[in-house]
Order: C-alpha cells, then structure tokens, then sequence
C-alpha cells in the first residue's frame, strides 16, 4: 500500500516534488473531521491508498443518500481530489492524460459552482498542483533525444502550463487577502461565516493564513520553473530568475516568528538556490547559511544539511575555488550523520557533493608537482563515490559518471601487513577497515568487469590484471578481518560496549559466510539469534545461520542430510519468535520443508510448513500440495478401477493439498514465482475443476499477475508442458462453466488458446495431441464422476462445442488433427462406460466431421504434417462406426486392411462396425461379423469376423484376453440372431444348441469368463438362450453339474 | 543461569528454604480457597459444591459464593502447579496454563476433589488450546463431555457447558451447541441466563433456524440486567436479531435496520460498531454486493481495529472478497496481516 509519509527534501528543479515538501510545513486544510465516522473512514481508505474503494464509497453512498451533510457539499471535491490521488495507480500513460483531464474538469467545475466554499484555496492549490505536473511532464518530454526537433513546442507547452499554476497561485493570495483583512485581529468576533463559533473560526483564519503563505511560495517557485523553459544564459530565463528571487526575498521578509520558522527556511532554501543560478555566489552563501544554522530536528536538520551541501557546492565551483574549505565542510558535517541517517538522500547528496569538491580540486592541480594532493584526492573521491554508488537514490546518475570518467585505479600501495593491535577498540576498528576495504574494492569490479567486455582481446589485458590484482587484495582483507574480530573477541572487557560486540560478531558471521567456512557462520549466528533477541541484527544472523546450513546440508551426502532437520526446526523456531512473517523465517520453513520432501517424510514436512502460522508461502508447501494431489490422484485412479468408494484419507489428503496450494498461492508474488510454483497453480486450478469449483478455477487461471496464464507467459525457464498445461486447464475451465450453464463458449476464446499451445508446440505438435487429449481424459474423469445425466451431457455437449468451433474457424492439419483425435478417444472411452455411453455418439459426429476435414487434405500437405493417412484412416472409420456411417466405416475398413490384414486392432473394429450395422437384425451383416468378409482374389476374406479372431487370439489368450471373451461372445451372440432368423423350427433350435455349447465350451475352458462385466454379458445371453430353447432360465448354474 | 556467592543470595535462599519447610508442616487445619471475581477470598473447609453455589466453612461460619461470582477455587493440598495452572487460565495465559498443567503428577493426586479438578482443566485447557486453532477440538470436546457426565452438580459445570458449546460452534456443528449454552441460560443467574440465550441465539442463527434464534435474542433483549457483560449482550442481541431477519429473506430491511443503528448509535463504541459493519458485511456479502460487502469489512478494518475478534473476521471476510473483485495482491496482504496479527484466530484456519 502506498505510504503516505512525505519523501525526505532535496531542493530540486523538480515540480512533481514540490507538494510533498510544502505537504510536510503546511497543514492540510481539509483535516476531516475525527467524530464522523464517513469522513473517517474516507480519510483511513486514502491513507491506506485504497483509493479506487474511496470513490466507490462516495458513489455507493450518494445513491443511497447516506453522506453526513456536510460530506455532500463536498462530495464532487472529494471525488476529484481521491482521483488526482489515485494517479499514482494509474498503469498507462494514456490512463495518466485522461485522468489528468477528468480531473482538471472536476476541480474547475468545482471552483466556478462553489465561488464561497471554505476549501476553494485548497482546490485551487490541488489544480495548481495538477498544472505544475503537467508543465513538468513536457518539459520531460522536451529533454529526450527523439523529441530534439518537437523540444521547443514541449517547452511551450511546459510554459503555458506552468503560467496557468502561477496564475492560480496570484489568484488564490489575491482572494485570500481581503478575507485575511477582514478576520484579522478582533475583527474576528464580529463576522459570521456559515454559524461557525469563534473557535471554528479562528481555525479557519489559521486554515486562510497557511494557505495564504503557501500561494506565494508556490508562486515563487513556480517563476523558477518557468525560467528552467528557457535555455540557460538567455535573458528570458535571467528575468524570470530574478522574479523568483525578488518573491522569495519578500516571503522571506514577511515570514516572522517561530510559526513561520519553516515557510522561512525553505523559502531561504529555495532563494539560495535560485541566487546560485544567477551567479550571485555571496548572496546565496547567505542564504544558504541562514538555513545552515537553525537548530531545529526534524526537517530543519534535513534542510541544514541540505544547506551545507549547497555550500560546498557554491565553494567548489571554479568561480570560487575553495575546495579545501568545502572538502573539510563536507568532512565535518558527515562526522556528525548518524549510522542510519548516512543512506539518507540529503547525506547521500552531501557525500556526492564534497567528492565533487575532491575531483574539481584534482583536476586544478598538477599531476607531477602536486602529486600526493592530485592522488589523495582522487582516491578519496572514488571511495566515496563507491561507498555511495552501493546505495539506491538520485545521486547514482552523477556517481557513476564521475566513476566511469576516473577510469581505472592505479594501483597505491596498500597497508598490506597484519597490524599488531593490542586494545578492543584499535582492534574493531582495523578489521572493520579491512572488510570495507575489501567490499570497496570489490564493488568496483562490475565497472572493470564492463569495460572489458568492451575492450577488444589486445587491450584487455591491464583490466584483467586489475581484477585479478583487486579479488587478491579483498581476499587477502577478509581474511585480515576475520583475524582480526576473533582476536577482538578476546580482548573485549565488560567495560567495552556490547553493541560494539554484537557488531563485531555480526560482521565475523557476514564475513565466514562470505569466505565460505559455513559451520563457523552457522554457530556465530546461532548465538546472535539467540543472544539478540528480537533485534534487526539477530534476524539478519538467522539470514546467515540458514544460508550457512543450505550450504552445508546442500554439500553433506543425502543420508547424511536428514542429521540436519533438528538444528534447522531450531532456527525456524527462533525465526518465526522474531517475525513469522520475515523473509529469513519463511525462508528457514521452505528450506526443512524441502528437505522433508526430498527424503519422503511428507507428515513432518506438513508439520513444519504449519510452524509458518499459516504463512504456508513457499515453493516447500506447494511441493507438498503436488505430491499429495499426485497421490490422491492416484488413488482415486485405482477406486474407479476398483470401483471402490474414495477412503477418508484420500479425501483428507486432497484437501490438505488444496489448502497448501491455495494458500502458496495467495501469499505467492507473481515476481517471485518460479517453475515448482507455476506447476503448484495448475495442480490447484485443476483440483478446482475436478471439484467443480468453475469459478474459483477460472480466478486461478485468469488472475491478473498470478494466475496460470498470466505465470505461464511471465515466469522464466518454463517447460513448455508446464505452459500448455496452464492452457490446457484454461480450455477445461471453458468447456466445464459452458456446460454448467456459467458462461458459453467463445470462438473467439477457444481458438486463441489452441492457437497459443500451438505455438508452444512448436516443432513437436505431439505435445499439443497430448494436451487435448489430456483434456479429454480429464474431462472423461468428470464425466464419470458425474452422477447426473443432464451434467454429462450438458459437458459432453459443451466440449463437442468446443472441437466444433475449432473446427469451423481453422484448417490447420495439427489443430485438426489434434482435436479430432481427442475428442475420438473421449468418445470412445465413453463407450465403454454404459452410463456414458449415450452421450458418446454426438461427439462420434464431430470427430468424424474433423477428421474427414482433415482426410479430404492433400496427400502431400498430410505428408508435410507428418501425419501418416493409414493411421487417419483408421481414425476416420472408428468415427465414422461411432457416427452410425457404418456403411462409410465398412469400405474404410476394408481398404485398409486390403493393406495389411493381420491387424487385429482393425480386425476386431471391422467385425463391431459389422456387428453395429447389423443392429442385431440384418442377418447377412452378422453372418458377415461372425464369419468374415469381402474375400480376396484367393477367396481369403479381409475381415475376419469374429470366428477367426477367436482362432487367432485362442493361442495367446493371456496377451488378448478381452479380445478372445469379446470374440465368444460376439460368435454366440451372432449364431443366436442367425438361429433366430431361421424359419425352421428345427434348425433354429439347432442353431440356438449351437450358440449355447459355444457358451459351455467357453465355460468349461474358462471358467472365470474373463472380467467380470463380460461374465454378466455371458450370463445374459445364456439366459436368453436357455429362455429360448424352452429350457429352465437359470444362466450360468446348468453348467455347474 | 549463574549463581553467585554472595551473603545476601546465601541469607535468600536460606529464607526460602525455611518458608518451604514451615508451609510443608502448617499444623492440620484445612486450607480450601474461594477466590470471588470481587472481594475477600474465602478460606477454610469446603462443605458443599453445587452448579450454582459453594460453600466453606471457617470459625464455624459458613460463607456462601455464587458460582457466577467465583473467580477460581484451590483446594488444600492441590498440587501447585494446578493452582498455578488455573491462575494462568483466568489470566487468558493459555500458553502459561498448558505448561503448568504439564507438570501435574496426575497419579500422585489422592483427593477425589482434587482429581475432579484436574480432569476438568485437562479437558478446559485442551478446548481452549483447541478453540484458538491449535488442539485436537474432537479429543477436548470428548474430555469435557466425559467429566461433565460425572460431574453435572460440579462448581465448574456451567464452565464446562460453555466450552462444549463453544467447541461444537468452532467443530462446524452449531446444532449442537444449543443444547450446552442452554444449560447456562437455565441458571438462576440473569447474566449467565442473558448469555447462554445469546450465545443459543447465535448458535441457533449458524444453524439458520432464524426464528428460534431470534426469540433467543428477544430474551435478551427483555432481561433487566446492569452489569457491563450482560450490557453488551443486550446489544449484540438487537444487532443479532436483525440478522436473523436477513436469514429470513429479509435482507433489504435487515441492511436498512443495521444502517439505522450505525445512523443512531454512538460510533466511537468500537465493540458494538465493529460487530455492526461486520453483520452488514455478512448481509450484503449473502446478497452478492459483494463491493459494499466490502466497503462495510473495511470499515471494521481501518476504524475498528481495536477490536481482535471482529477485526480478525473482517480480515478474513476481506481476504475471501478480494478475489471476487480481482484484486488477489490485496487477499494476500490481508491473509497475509491476519496471520501476523492473529496467528492463533480460528478465523486463520478456516
């Protein structure tokens, strides 16, 4: 959430920046009121920067007429202001300009609708405020390179806008004056304004007086602005210079008393710097010395030193020429920068400007005469500058060019010998100086390291020389450091600070890590962790302790790792005391947890990511969610195959994997995210879809920055699988909320994610087939868990929508082929499950539609598909059989195996297509199943038919058991229909005796009758016969004796 | 630890040592304590426990003590780390609690009153431990149900009732709980009566049998009561109530009786606010408006933090809505400051 805590002053050329300053000297004018709740909590919503609620809130309760009174007089003003503050939210710069408009119509519709409203001076100042951003913004604009031809027209604009604020600054001093006039004094007690109370009022003339004094400093400043459109040295920009000078010199004037102290300081600021650009050196060392000696805290101190560093920079100019003066300023005021002040950007800025002073210094000096001064400098300016440069802020732009332009150090002589110290204090100091040396030294290197990759091999060889010669050096300090704390640590005495001790301890764990001697860092830190309780340094050394421990478990063989949970539980633990939500106790958890999951200890792994409180954020948990969702899939594999109920610690185990994933999810930082959690996405999107939970799957799929497809395109180093599977779930999520009636199935939708996994496809467009028919299989499961028939179909219907649409919009042969092969194999398997069978046939339709598309291509462009047309063929005749053409399927079938009639595969599909056609009535069709057909030259029939496939597999029954019982059954079943065909009596109980011994021998042979649903199939058909032959109907018992 | 030989340590421990030994040979007289929630403590020989009322006995006076008024009772010779134990429970210092409790040497316990104690707390503490998320609730619930059986006319029933219902409430079971904060409302104690029928009430409401609940909550709301407890019951039942209209399908009227309270109440009463904007929360998320669901949680969220309980459930309500609107970086800060501020709310494990 965006803070609301003004950014620390540095004056500035800058605009955009000038609201926060005046933000932190001025009180805001419109402080709501703390006893209303509405005013409150609109207040509360744009600290927290929920500003996108804040206006749903005004609008919600405008509607409703539910606004406080006084809120609604307000409420276009509040609406405006929440949406000037929201621009910071604003993602483009197309949003950022028409919000910018909307709001400069809200403020201005508000100042010409509400001439007398109290906060008209506040809303004046918020559009100035918006004129000022804009004028900054072409004046940015104005300075980029491609815009070198348009600059001048930027500049204009800049200008204009920046007129148009100055304008709006006169404006609000030239109303507030009169008012000011009449509340001044005792005045005061004889006006009325609104029934307010002498308190209410006095409060306002305040509220007036503060927004008085920063009209004119706003006014002031913004001259200054308008002279930064002109080109330097051109007497526009002089003349709008000393403008701003003469009004800063009269706010200055009038600004008296302790109340006005910071409107004067700053405007003393602002002056100084002003008075520097015209070159009136005295005038501004003035200046800046009247801020340099208030002795406030706070912002005062900022802006002292702040003042201090424009000395230098005003004793530094050649002009001048007083480096020795401003270097020894810019010493003596950083002594006096607390530790954590010294990254501060007003200290940074102060380090940056006495290097300046060092370098201009150098450069007046000769190199051979002055030869210690001109080094001295130099090297104290490239230590500060890459002290500073390791430091985030402003100040890098000018640190790195001043680096860049002292190229590379010569090499001085170094204080390379152990120093014999004998005193605590000499001893932290040395070895301290020796790690900064080291890390100095070190941070130097990607700059060298940068030059030699430009560098051609000719040249290159003093910068390589140069890095080797600065990694020996830090090497060889570190070392000396480490000698040196271990030997403080003996000679400290209680007497010595013992913040200086955990510092020295701190600092020897930083640097074993650093040297790699990982147990010594590991024990050091363990005993900062403990011995700090609570302080920013302990957990810091946890961060030690665990990058030590990953170290050493990562190097210990795996038998040997498990040795480590014990110690690593213990630093969790105390991790998780100091802050469970820290970086280093998340970090500890993940790292036992992984640990746990690479030896298999799933239960202790659980355990552990619950020492997280529910911050079950890392890449440990969503492992863990995996590997229980993997076994939980298993399971329930084997339950549908088994046609057993799911067990109690199957389900337990799903949810438990749904909770570790959802909740690495929702703490999950898309930034953050690597491959083991992207597949952590797709594993929860996909324990959402097989719970039927659409919309929840679809938030895990379409999320912004997070979701699957969002992580799919962003994450880096993805399997392609782990791409397509994010796709793959998408289009299941599509056809499951179209088939529940959620939402329908768009073209538009459907083609472009196939289009993207044929993209990731790439040159294997067998990882797409997969794809789709891993969502057919998946979406099989569904099916089969469906107990209602309206759902199967409605889902059934939906992916037959599905394949449609993709096959209406493209003619790719992958597509094509791909999706017609899926949804032949859904269909199929739908066949084989009686309560899903009906559904089956209209999906048969659409993959015989697809396929015949794909059929009807050029032989060449299949070939160039690498697809091969005997496989097609086959596919086609299987859609076609389930279509009802059986006709087509039939000479399909017979073309084929012309080819090759020793496929069974093919053999056993012709013989159903037959026996399909047939619909148990056209004898000839079955006469044809059961003995074969369509005889060759030599009168050998193509098919087979089932007598003979019940020839060939009799000898292999082990290796073709469903085929052999399918082929008993179809022959007993077909000599029935034959024998019931039969006009004679006799020979048709001739027939029927025959279809029944074919069942007995079956019976005899095997017993067992291959599975169980074919021994009902048996037993079906027997008592048919047995009714039949006028025999007693008890199945399978007759041949029992 | 490290000890020092210094005179004054030595003179110390010496001290100790004595009052030891002097407390372990107090002559014979029995030492039962009644500590009232306010007052002087009863000590002397108890003679009588009941549900309702203790009696002890010193100088041969009797001392009779509500049991709504009673705060703990120890009894002579019960080990230490009981009393310590059951100190630290009124204290609301569970942790504290569980491990004094451990240090019982349960087979040492001789007294049959003393055991009866203990087992109450075993089963007290482990459902405390188990309604702030931590513990095995089944195996609590279990336990208290178990000493309840036995012990029904005990001091602590009325305690053990309010944890079974609490615990069938927190199990996901609050068709249960009726029946164990019925037991408090049929004492002959206004407050507890005014609370066993809120908490009923409340119970009921879960169950979404709207109209028992609310004439639960019309209960509350007739009773003549003063102290700050049942006050505050009274309030939440009128809030309560509403919301039982919403159950009932009236969901618009509820939102505008909830919208006159917060119109009319005193907004600083951060308990009775934070519950307010919560219920409406609740109603309106039901509704699907699920933006001025929010609206209304993020008013307990940023005006009404004060308040653990409501401003945990608002947390958690916040986190689940989010997403609906498609702002999941903001679920994940709020889950994310509902584990670091709450990391023992049950709202957590939800």
């Amino acid at each position: 959430m965006p803070s609301t805590i003004a950014e620390p002053v540095i004056p500035s050329h800058n605009s955009r920046r000038l609201v926060g300053i005046l933000a932190v000297i001025l009180l805001s004018s419109s402080a709501a009121n703390a006893d209303e709740p509405a005013k409150r909590f609109l207040k509360r919503l744009r600290e927290e920067g929920y500003y996108d609620q804040g206006l749903k809130y005004l609008e919600i309760s405008a509607a409703k007429n539910r606004l406080p009174a006084n809120m609604k007089a307000d409420l276009p003003l509040e609406r405006v202001i929440l949406m000037q503050e929201s621009l910071r939210t604003v993602k483009t710069p197309q949003q950022r300009d028409e919000r910018m408009l909307a709001i400069e119509k809200g403020f201005k519709e508000f100042l010409s609708s509400a001439p007398t409203h109290s906060r008209r001076s506040e809303t004046q100042t918020k559009l100035g405020d918006l004129l000022l951003d804009r004028a900054q913004s072409a004046l940015d604009e104005s300075k980029k390179p491609e815009n070198v031809i348009s600059s001048e027209s930027w500049r204009s604009k800049s200008r204009q806008a920046y007129t148009e604020a100055m304008d709006l600054y006169t404006k609000i001093s030239e109303e507030l004056k009169p008012i000011l006039e009449s509340m001044a004094g005792d005045k005061i007690k004889t006006i009325k304004v609104d029934g307010k109370d002498l308190k209410e009022l006095t409060e306002l003339r305040e509220q007036y007086q503060r927004e008085y004094r920063q009209s004119q400093i706003l006014q002031a400043k913004t001259m200054e602005f308008i002279a930064q459109t002109y080109d330097a040295q051109t007497p526009e920009r002089r003349t709008w210079l000393e403008k701003a000078e003469a009004s800063f010199i009269a706010v200055v004037d009038k600004t008296i008393g302790s109340q006005e102290a910071g409107r004067r300081m700053l405007s003393l600021l602002y002056l100084a710097e002003i008075q520097g650009q015209l070159g009136k050196i005295d005038e501004a060392r003035n200046s800046y010395t009247r801020v340099s000696e208030n002795e406030g805290e706070g912002i005062f101190r900022t802006w002292r030193v702040q003042a201090v560093t424009g000395i230098i920079r005003l004793d530094s100019s050649e002009k001048t020429a007083k480096y020795e003066a401003a270097i020894q300023r810019g010493e003596d005021a950083f002594k006096t920068a607390t530790a954590r002040e010294r990254d501060d950007p007003e200290w940074l800025d102060l380090q940056l400007a006495t290097a300046e002073a060092r370098l201009a210094w150098a450069k007046t000096l000769d190199e051979r005469k002055d030869e210690n001064k001109f080094k001295n400098n130099r090297r104290a300016a490239r230590e500060t500058l890459q002290t500073i440069l390791k430091k985030k802020g402003p100040h890098l732009v000018k640190t790195k060019q001043y680096l860049s332009e002292l190229g590379i150090e010569t090499v001085e002589k170094m204080d390379v010998k152990l120093p014999d110290t004998k005193a605590w204090a000499d001893t932290i100091k040395i070895a301290r100086e020796r790690l900064d040396r080291a890390e100095s030294a070190e941070s130097t290197l990607p700059i060298l390291q940068q030059q030699l990759a430009s560098e051609n091999a000719n040249t290159n060889a003093p910068i390589q020389a140069q890095i080797q010669s600065i990694q020996n050096d830090a090497a060889r300090d570190r070392k000396q450091s480490i000698e040196l704390y271990q030997r403080a640590l003996g000679l400290h005495k209680n007497s010595d600070s013992r913040d200086d001790l955990l510092d020295a301890k701190f600092l020897l764990a930083y640097l074993h890590l650093k040297t790699e001697q990982y147990w010594e860092a590991v024990a050091l830190s363990q005993e900062l962790l403990s011995s700090g309780k609570g302080t920013d340094k302990a957990q810091k050394s946890g961060g030690f302790a665990l990058m030590g421990l990953g170290k050493i478990i990562s190097e210990v063989p795996s038998d040997r790792q498990l040795a480590f949970v014990a110690p690593m539980e213990r630093l969790a633990n105390q991790l998780i005391l100091i802050d469970p939500a820290s970086e280093e106790a998340q970090n500890a958890i993940d790292l036992l947890v992984k640990l746990d999951l690479i030896h298999k200890h799933y239960d202790e792994a659980e355990k552990h990511i619950a020492l997280g409180q529910g911050n079950s954020s890392g890449g440990g948990a969503s492992m863990l969610g995996q590997i229980l969702w993997g076994e939980y899939q298993h399971a329930a594999y084997e339950h549908r195959k088994n046609k057993t109920d799911e067990a109690p610690e199957d389900l337990s185990k799903k949810q438990r994997s749904e909770k570790m994933l959802r909740s690495t999810w929702d703490a999950m930082q898309a930034d953050k995210a690597d491959k083991n959690m992207v597949t952590g996405v797709n594993a929860l999107a996909n324990i959402y879809l097989m719970s039927d939970r659409v919309d929840e799957a679809l938030m895990t799929i379409d999320a912004p920055t997070k979701g699957a497809i969002a992580l799919a395109t962003t994450v880096k180093d993805l399997d392609p699988s782990v791409q397509l599977e994010a796709y793959r779930l998408k289009l299941q999520a599509m056809v499951q909320a179209a088939g529940s009636g959620k939402q329908p199935l768009s073209t538009e939708s459907v083609t472009q994610v196939v289009q993207k996994m044929k993209e990731l496809s790439g040159a294997d467009d067998s990882a797409l087939t997969d794809a789709l028919n891993h969502l057919a299989v998946k979406l099989l499961m569904k099916l089969e868990s469906s107990e209602s028939t309206e759902e199967q179909a409605n889902l059934g219907a939906a992916f037959g929508v599905l394949i449609q649409q993709l096959v209406d919009v493209s003619s790719d042969i992958v597509i094509l082929d791909s999706v017609g092969s899926s949804v032949l194999n859904l269909a199929r398997k739908m066949l084989e499950k009686p309560s899903l069978a009906a559904n089956a046939k209209p999906l048969m339709v659409i993959a015989e539609s697809v396929l015949s598309k794909v059929a009807a291509k050029p032989a060449a462009e299949l070939i160039e598909a690498k697809r091969k047309p005997d496989e097609l063929q086959l596919k086609l005749a299987l859609a076609k059989s389930g279509a009802g053409k059986f006709e087509e399927a039939h000479a399909l079938f017979v073309q084929t195996l012309t080819a090759n009639q020793k496929n069974l595969t093919l053999q056993v599909e012709a013989a159903r297509n037959l026996q399909m056609w047939a619909n148990g009535k056209d004898i000839e069709l079955i006469k044809k199943a059961v003995f074969g057909a369509e005889p060759d030259a030599k009168k050998i029939n193509i098919l087979w038919g089932w007598g003979k496939i019940n020839g060939v597999t009799a000898a292999r029954v082990s290796d073709f058991k469903e085929i052999f019982f399918e082929a008993r059954l179809s022959i007993s079943s077909g000599l029935r229909a034959i024998a019931l065909g039969e006009p004679n009596a006799e020979k048709k109980k001739q027939g029927l005796e025959r279809a029944l011994s074919k069942i007995r021998e079956t019976v005899q042979t095997y017993p067992e009758l291959g599975s169980p649903e074919i021994r009902t199939s048996f037993e079906k058909l027997l008592r048919e016969l047995q009714q039949d032959l006028g025999k007693p109907v008890v199945g399978l018992q007759e041949f029992k004796s | 630890m490290r000890f020092t030989n210094t005179p004054s340590s030595s003179i110390t421990l010496v001290a100790m040592v004595l009052l030891v030994l002097m407390t372990s040979v107090q002559p014979g007289w029995c030492q039962d304590k009644v500590f009232p929630i306010k007052g002087v403590a009863g000590v002397g020989k108890i003679l009588e426990r009941t549900r309702d009322k203790v009696v002890i006995e010193k100088g041969g006076a009797n001392q009779n003590f509500d049991t709504n008024q009673i705060s703990r009772v120890l009894f002579d010779g019960e080990p230490q780390a009981l009393s310590r134990a059951k100190d630290s429970v009124g204290q609301g210092l569970l942790d504290q609690a569980m491990e004094e409790f451990a240090k019982i040497d349960a087979p040492s316990i001789k007294s049959e009153d003393i055991k009866q104690d203990y087992l109450f707390f075993r089963g007290y503490i482990a459902a405390l431990n188990a309604l702030r998320g931590k513990g095995d609730a089944a195996a609590a619930s279990k336990q208290l149900l178990t000493w309840a059986k036995d012990n029904s006319t005990s001091h602590l029933f009325y305690m053990a009732s309010e944890a079974l219902g609490e615990l069938a409430m927190a199990a996901g079971t609050p068709d249960q709980a009726p029946r164990y904060f019925g037991i408090l409302a049929s004492s002959p104690f206004i407050e507890l009566k005014v609370k066993g029928n809120y908490l009923s009430g409340k119970a009921l409401l879960a169950s979404k049998k709207a109209a028992e609940a609310k004439a639960k909550f019309d209960l509350v709301a007739q009773a003549q009561v003063s102290d700050t407890a049942s006050l505050k019951f009274k309030k939440l039942a009128s809030l309560a109530s509403i919301q039982c209209d919403a159950v009932d399908g009236k969901a618009q009227q509820a939102v505008a009786a909830l919208e006159k309270m917060v119109d009319e109440g005193d907004s600083t009463d951060a308990e009775l606010y934070s519950e307010l904007f919560n219920a409406l929360g609740g109603i309106l998320r039901a509704a699907g408006n699920n933006d001025e669901a929010i609206l209304a949680y993020l008013k307990t969220d940023l005006l009404y933090a004060s308040e653990p309980e409501a401003h945990a459930e608002a947390l958690y309500q916040l986190s689940q809505l989010w997403p609906l609107i498609g702002e999941n970086q903001r679920a994940t800060e709020t889950k994310s400051r509902l584990s670091k501020l709450y990391p023992t709310s049950p709202w957590l494990k939800k």
